[in-house]
């Protein structure tokens, strides 16, 4: 009997069924997917970490090309020997090369960021894992391996043929073996990548000559936190220093991408469900005859309960079902571009879990269904007698008048129809808003990390375009003389002006990392020192400018690690000696997770201690020349340097997030429209259903299926004209809250969106709104087949 | 003056792949200033006559002509502005928009017409007076939810006037009220037809269609026969039947009666 019933319900409103089925199907497979995506991303950087032996704390070193064993390595290896925390450490040997000392035979490039570290295959420190996860075990003579971003970005294939060649005019080809996982250089926020060749030719390349060689230092420590304090206390003058957990933070935007699709499954269900309250409290109202008849006969409340609970239940566990078998591929299609880097095995897709997910899914829209229908106890076999009228009068129900109205009938009648029960239609505006927020964030983050402003955020000033010579750059770091940078930039002016480049100023940044200390409490901190820049062009949010050479500004992060304060003097150890800085301001940054320190011009720092530079910097005049021309020329003049624009270097710099993310965008885009035309459709169909009898009599009267669909397009556009309102104003504080959360772990604690008033309060409202709006119109063209006899219907 | 003419009006619906003819070529003149009641057993076409001929439901064949305009050649939107304007609606349930007050109810048609002739002012004072004629001043600012059966269907009345339709059509416009209410609903029909509206009403009711001034009798979708009573009121007649004049209103129920026994005798020969 049961089934009967259930048959012909599931029949009788088939399409809001179907558009309920709908909602379940595209729920379970968010919320699978995204929620496998998410636990395996966040436990598959853990596992990448494990698998490949990372080390506790790593520290690179970079010294000349003639010296194996430099003094600073000695005095590492000393530091490393006397600290009773560290277990064991292994010793590395890598040698630094730049993008223009490998070329690929055929004459291309090999995509690469500016710092290109060979090691032998042999490490001691750290294993590596080829595209298809297999540990790399062996590699033969002639043979190379390439960073994984490095092989995608070049499109090289296996087989390919590349060419290392040094200024002393050794050139050795190599094939490509293959890609390969390097949980320490693999990230996309990771400045240097890596390439792996066998121990034999290495020996090769280091014999020649020509190349600046350094170490790793694989650091394994009992305990992590005092190794961590002896170490910044020691004050050593290294290229790169950082233990696992910073390792994993540069996985930061994989996590994003998770988080981001997470949080629109969240939403989604959030919104499946409302919309399954929505349905059957509605469903529940329309049958009170029904249930007042089976309580009349002696149905029990419950046994009513559970028929109504079995139809959803068989919903849910088809929605379920179906969620669960496409969560998989969606799942496969989402951990995609992390599989490029990280090792994770089965694909990313543990079917378990899904179908774990998928099942507490179902039961959480059955119990939700069966929590629903708890109407169904109120309900007495006296209303289906009196028709659902309780004998309640006195009740008044329009909240605005017609008489005296100068609106249009059919625009009074939707916004009476809002006004006087907005909470029916509450759905429709929380899913706009809810909608739009999605919308935003994505939008909003992506604005700012494209906006020049951004750059601010970098601890970097501002300029027009950036010439990056990663050779000269070594170049200079290996030189140990400031003059030289000066040099540098004087002769990149002259050419520049030579071309008749309008420049106004050629700047330069140079990182140092040096130990600084306040009381006991020390810190080895990022640091800059910028050439021909000015100090009050910098952003700073605490205090002033530091104008002296005894006066530096500071990252939060930095201030909170050794608890200094603007006003606060501190020492910094420079060429082994501890100088007094006085602290002027304080600021954000987002390089290096937020730390840094900045010097003014005059402060006298050691520039053998150099640990690497943005590139140069050029302003140019105002006026003139376009800005994308000047790039086309400036490229041509430097054919050896990366000429980027300031959105490029950003880009560069965050790793590529905001292509990904721009692509999510619009994938989040299609998901919010969908939802919101099921939403608007499935309500749409149930109101129809409800005032049919009421569409009825208004044609009979004189009203034109014209003028009936008008009030009800007019009454769906109100209420998301609303959600959508809420939406714009509420999104930039939303999007505050989850993306401003990502930016303060990569250092920006109070960072402000860049907010693009077209985009947010104009096109994507209005493609919300427009789409929504048709898909209500196109449903409401029902009305035509609505009979004028339906008012016999009409309770 | 004819007010509407029915020709050769058919109306089939294929059910199932059945064919059913209710409505086989119906013919017949309504005058101006009439009040004709439809009558006929449950399935004879009764209420699908009525929807036929008022341009709710388009008919299979034939045509219906309302003041000299075929109406069964209009385009759908012709049509909804003809119901608008030229027509008015009466039902068996007193149906109204459930968030409007009384008064914006019977305002709704009369502001949703296109006809300029009337100021919103001018509108509102009609609808005020026609609320005055039925005796449901009163009940102007309540929902719908607070009066009754008989105020409502009274309301209900007063929005079928609201545009001075050519032509009122009710269905079964007692159906739904107990004998009081059907009573005074009855008394305001015939006034406004004494005052020169031209009613057609469906109904099973005896005691209804005997005050109207002539009977169709519907049979399987034929009109099987006609009973002219004539008129119950005529003109300033309209107030028989008041508390003020006892006699007459004694005249009045006896004329009743004689019209109710006289089409009692009608039906039982037509086969009721």
């Amino acid at each position: 009997m049961n089934i009967r019933i259930l048959k012909k319900d599931l029949r009788r409103k088939r399409s809001i069924n179907l558009i309920l089925l709908l909602f379940i199907f595209l729920s379970v497979t968010f919320v699978a997917g995204s929620l496998n995506n998410f636990l395996i991303i966040q436990n598959g950087i853990d596992e990448f970490m494990e698998k490949s032996q990372m080390a506790d704390y790593t520290i690179m070193t970079m010294g000349e090309s003639q010296h194996n064993n430099s003094s600073k390595d000695d005095e590492i290896e000393n530091f490393l020997k006397n600290q009773k925390q560290v277990s064991e450490y292994f010793t590395d040997d890598v040698l630094y090369l730049t993008k223009k000392q490998i070329q690929r035979t055929d004459g291309g490039d090999v995509e690469q960021n500016d710092t290109i570290i060979l090691s032998s295959f042999a490490l001691k420190g750290q294993k590596f894992f080829s595209e298809d996860n297999q540990e790399l075990t062996a590699i033969e003579e002639g043979s190379i391996y390439l960073s994984q971003k490095s092989m995608l970005r070049s499109r090289l294939k296996k087989g390919a043929q590349i060419v290392i060649s040094t200024d002393n005019g050794f050139r050795m080809v190599f094939t490509v073996e293959g890609g390969f996982k390097d949980a320490f250089l693999g990230s996309d926020m990771m400045g240097s990548e890596r390439m792996l060749i066998s121990q034999s030719d290495y020996e090769k390349v280091r014999g020649e000559g020509g190349v600046p060689q350094g170490k790793t230092y694989s650091v394994y420590c009992s305990e992590l936190e005092e190794f961590e304090t002896a170490y910044n206390n020691q004050g050593l003058n290294v290229f790169f220093g950082g233990d696992k957990k910073l390792i994993k933070t540069s996985y930061i935007m994989e996590m994003v991408i998770a988080a981001v699709i997470l949080s629109v499954s969240v939403c989604l269900i959030a919104i499946a469900l409302v919309m399954l309250k929505f349905t059957i409290v509605f469903t529940v109202n329309e049958d009170y005859k029904e249930i007042g008849i089976m309580k009349a006969i002696g149905l029990q409340t419950s046994a009513i309960r559970k028929l109504y609970t079995a139809k959803y239940f068989v919903l849910a566990a088809a929605g379920a079902f179906l969620g669960f078998l496409v969560s998989i591929p969606f799942s496969r299609l989402l951990i995609g571009q992390a599989t490029q880097k990280l090792v994770i095995e089965n694909s990313g897709t543990d079917a378990r879990f899904q179908f774990l997910v998928s099942f507490v899914m179902m039961l959480m829209v059955t119990l939700s269904a069966y929590h629903s229908t708890g109407k169904i106890k109120k309900m007495t076999p006296m209303d289906a007698i009196r028709k659902g009228n309780n004998g309640e009068r006195f009740c008044r129900k329009g909240v605005l008048r017609l008489q005296g109205s100068r609106r249009k009938p059919t625009t009074f009648l939707a916004c009476n129809d809002v006004a006087s029960e907005f909470r029916k239609y509450l759905v429709l505006a929380i899913t706009g808003m809810l909608g739009l927020w999605l919308v935003i964030m994505p939008v909003n983050t992506i604005n700012t990390l494209r906006s020049d402003g951004l750059l601010e955020w970098f601890g970097t000033q501002k300029c027009d375009f950036f010439i990056v010579n990663s050779e000269k750059t070594s170049e200079l770091m290996l030189s140990g003389e400031k003059q030289k940078h000066y040099d540098y930039m004087s002769e990149i002016k002259t050419v520049l002006e030579q071309e008749k480049i309008p420049v106004e100023n050629v700047c330069t940044e140079v990182f140092f990392r040096l130990k600084v200390r306040k009381g006991d409490k020390s810190f080895q901190s990022f640091s800059l020192q910028g050439l021909n820049t000015r100090m009050e062009d910098y952003f700073y949010d605490e205090g002033s400018a530091p104008v002296y050479k005894n006066e530096i500004a500071m990252t939060h992060i930095v201030a909170e690690k050794i608890d200094a304060a603007v006003g606060d003097t501190v020492y910094i150890t420079i060429e082994g000696k501890e100088e007094p800085y006085l602290i002027t301001a304080l600021y954000q940054s987002m390089n290096n997770m937020g730390q840094g320190i900045r010097f003014t011009e005059h402060a006298e720092l050691d520039y053998t201690a150099q640990a690497g530079g943005f590139g140069i910097q050029v302003c140019l005049k105002d006026g003139g020349e376009d800005l994308p021309a000047i790039i086309e020329r400036v490229k041509k003049i430097f054919p050896e340097a990366r000429v980027q624009t300031v959105q490029e270097f950003i880009d560069h710099m965050v790793g590529g997030i905001s292509q990904q993310l721009d692509s999510l965008k619009l994938m989040i885009l299609m998901v919010v429209i969908t939802i919101n035309i099921l939403v608007v459709v499935l309500m749409q169909k149930m109101f129809l259903i409800r005032e049919q009898a009421e569409l009825g009599m208004l044609k009979a009267i004189g009203f034109s299926d014209r003028d009936l669909i008008a009030w009800q397009t007019k009454r769906i556009m109100l209420v998301l004209f609303a959600g959508i309102v809420a939406g714009a104003l509420t999104g930039n504080y939303f999007s505050q809250v989850t993306s401003g959360k990502v930016f303060q772990i990569m250092g920006a604690t109070k960072i402000d969106f860049v907010v693009n008033p077209l985009e947010i309060y104009g096109i994507y409202p209005l493609a919300l709104f427009l789409a929504t709006v048709t898909a209500c119109f196109i449903t409401m063209q029902r009305v035509r087949r609505i009979s004028v006899q339906e008012i016999n219907n009409m309770e | 003056m004819e007010a509407l003419r029915v020709v050769d009006l058919c109306k089939t619906y294929i059910t199932n792949k059945r064919q059913n003819n209710v409505l086989k070529n119906v013919n017949f003149t309504i005058e101006q200033g009439e009040m004709a009641a439809v009558m006929g057993p449950s399935g004879s076409g009764k209420s699908t006559l009525l929807y036929s001929v008022s341009g709710m439901d388009r008919p299979t064949a034939g045509k219906v002509i309302l003041a000299g305009k075929t109406i069964t050649q209009l385009k759908e939107k012709e049509l909804a502005n003809v119901r608008l304007n030229e027509m008015g609606f009466i039902f068996q349930q007193m149906y109204m928009l459930k968030n409007l007050t009384v008064m914006d109810n019977i305002l709704l048609p009369a502001y949703q017409s296109q006809n300029k002739e009337r100021s919103q002012k001018e509108i509102d004072a009609y609808a005020a007076a026609l609320m005055r004629r039925l005796g449901i001043s009163e009940i102007a600012e309540n929902d719908i939810t607070e009066v009754s059966g008989g105020q409502l269907q009274r309301a209900c009345i007063c929005r079928s006037m609201i545009n001075r339709p050519r032509i009122l059509f009710a269905d079964e416009p007692t159906g739904a009220l107990n004998r009081g209410a059907s009573e005074e609903v009855m008394k305001e029909l015939n006034k406004l037809n004494a005052e020169g509206a031209t009613i057609m009403l469906v109904t099973h009711d005896m005691k209804v269609a005997a005050k109207c001034s002539r009977i169709l009798y519907i049979v399987d979708g034929n009109i099987k026969g006609e009973l002219p009573l004539g008129k119950l009121y005529c003109g300033a007649d309209v107030n028989l039947g008041g508390k003020d004049n006892e006699q007459e209103a004694v005249d009045m129920e006896k004329l009743l009666r004689e019209r109710e026994r006289k089409l009692n005798s009608w039906l039982i020969e037509m086969g009721w």
